[in-house]
């Protein structure tokens, strides 16, 4: 038999930090768990549609076409703002000539933008902050009609009107982050 | 349901191919092997198949933009779940603030939802006690669901959710608690 006299007998092993303190816890959660569990179970209780996962591919980054819409987006923007500034210069000088407004210009008047635009430059009671303002909201309004109007049309994705809500929400919910996404749809 | 979150040979394979620059058939490989369990993470988290589909697709763009700077510092499950719980919270936090700005409380829209929701398939039982967990804070709400459902380890959880085991068990301990208390009052 081996001596065992000179061998130290307090206690090697070691428990982690604050295990007995919280032991008590993790006992009362254990027995609360199980009854939760004999009662209500932990069964999953949701579903998918059928076939999701089979058909499942990331659309979002397969969809290039809405890449490149998004690629387009600014250049869209800054369209849609000259758009409203030449509107705006010409329903100005419609109301200020006290003659016409824009729905009575016909072809020749319109071959006349060149002499209106000259003619512009000289009105100075024209609300420059207001106008800006309504640059901005025209830019947004149009851009997001784009955005939609494309979603509907062109997706071959969209197959149901559930899809198309979701497109659309999809569109004005991160329309903020498109740019976050354009250096990687530029690589597909 | 207990999840074997992290698969060696698949973890190995996609580590293969990224040290290669595939890195379309790594992205491949890691959706077929993950979409589902992300799905189910995500959906546990944001109850709405419509939201989780959206918050899915978010995930995986966020892997695709990634994915080439990937280190290998952590497992890719670990990272793959990290980014889906982020996307989820942050789309949760999107929804409330939008709900808050209609004057609505967003876990009494998704309560509601639930009810009549044709892709939640449990009894009554099961609806109160996802009304429960409905009712409890964010985070509480992702450590009771990888924990009570899914049964993922403590060191897992604590890997994907960047946060001490220690500080998960009293997450878990005081969610518990909660869950307890109101299945009790409804």
């Amino acid at each position: 038999m081996a001596k065992l006299t000179g061998i130290n007998k307090n206690n090697s092993f070691g428990v982690p930090e604050n295990y007995f303190e919280s032991l008590t816890d993790q006992i009362q959660t254990r027995i609360s768990e199980e009854k939760l569990k004999e009662e209500y179970g932990n069964e999953n209780p949701f579903i998918v549609p059928e076939n999701y996962f089979r058909n499942f591919s990331v659309k979002k980054i397969n969809n290039k076409l809405t890449g490149v819409i998004q690629m387009l987006k600014p250049y869209l923007s800054i369209a849609a703002g000259i758009i409203l500034v030449l509107g705006i210069w010409q329903i100005t000088l419609s109301v200020l000539d006290g003659k016409k407004t824009i729905t009575e210009f016909n072809d020749s008047d319109f071959y006349d933008q060149d002499i209106q635009y000259a003619e512009i430059f000289d009105f100075s009671d024209v609300d420059s902050a207001e106008m800006e303002i309504e640059i901005a909201d025209y830019i947004e309004d149009t851009d997001a009609n784009s955005l939609i109007e494309y979603t509907y049309d062109e997706s071959d994705e969209i197959t149901n009107n559930t899809e198309q809500e979701a497109a659309y929400e999809y569109f004005i919910d991160y329309s903020d982050d498109y740019s976050d996404y354009e250096d990687i749809l530029a690589e597909i | 349901m207990n999840q074997n979150m992290n698969s060696t040979n698949t973890e190995s394979q996609i580590s293969h191919l990224l040290k290669e620059k595939d890195i379309t058939s790594a992205f491949n490989q890691i959706v077929e092997e993950y979409k589902e369990r992300l799905y189910w993470h995500i959906r546990k988290i944001v109850l709405i198949h419509e939201d989780a589909d959206d918050v899915l697709q978010n995930t995986f763009l966020k892997v695709w933009r990634y994915l080439e700077n990937f280190k290998g510092d952590s497992k890719i499950y670990t990272w793959l779940f990290r980014i889906a719980t982020n996307e989820s919270i942050t789309f949760i936090n999107k929804k409330k603030k939008k709900a808050e700005d209609s004057f609505e409380i967003y876990e009494d829209y998704l309560s509601n939802t639930l009810q009549s929701d044709e892709y939640f398939n449990g009894d009554k039982a099961q609806l109160i006690l996802q009304k429960a967990v409905l009712n409890l804070p964010e985070k509480q709400r992702i450590v009771f669901n990888m924990k009570y459902f899914d049964e993922i380890k403590y060191k897992d959880m604590a890997e994907v959710l960047n946060v001490t085991v220690g500080s998960l068990k009293a997450s878990y301990h005081h969610a518990v608690k909660k869950v307890e208390k109101f299945v009790k009052t409804h």
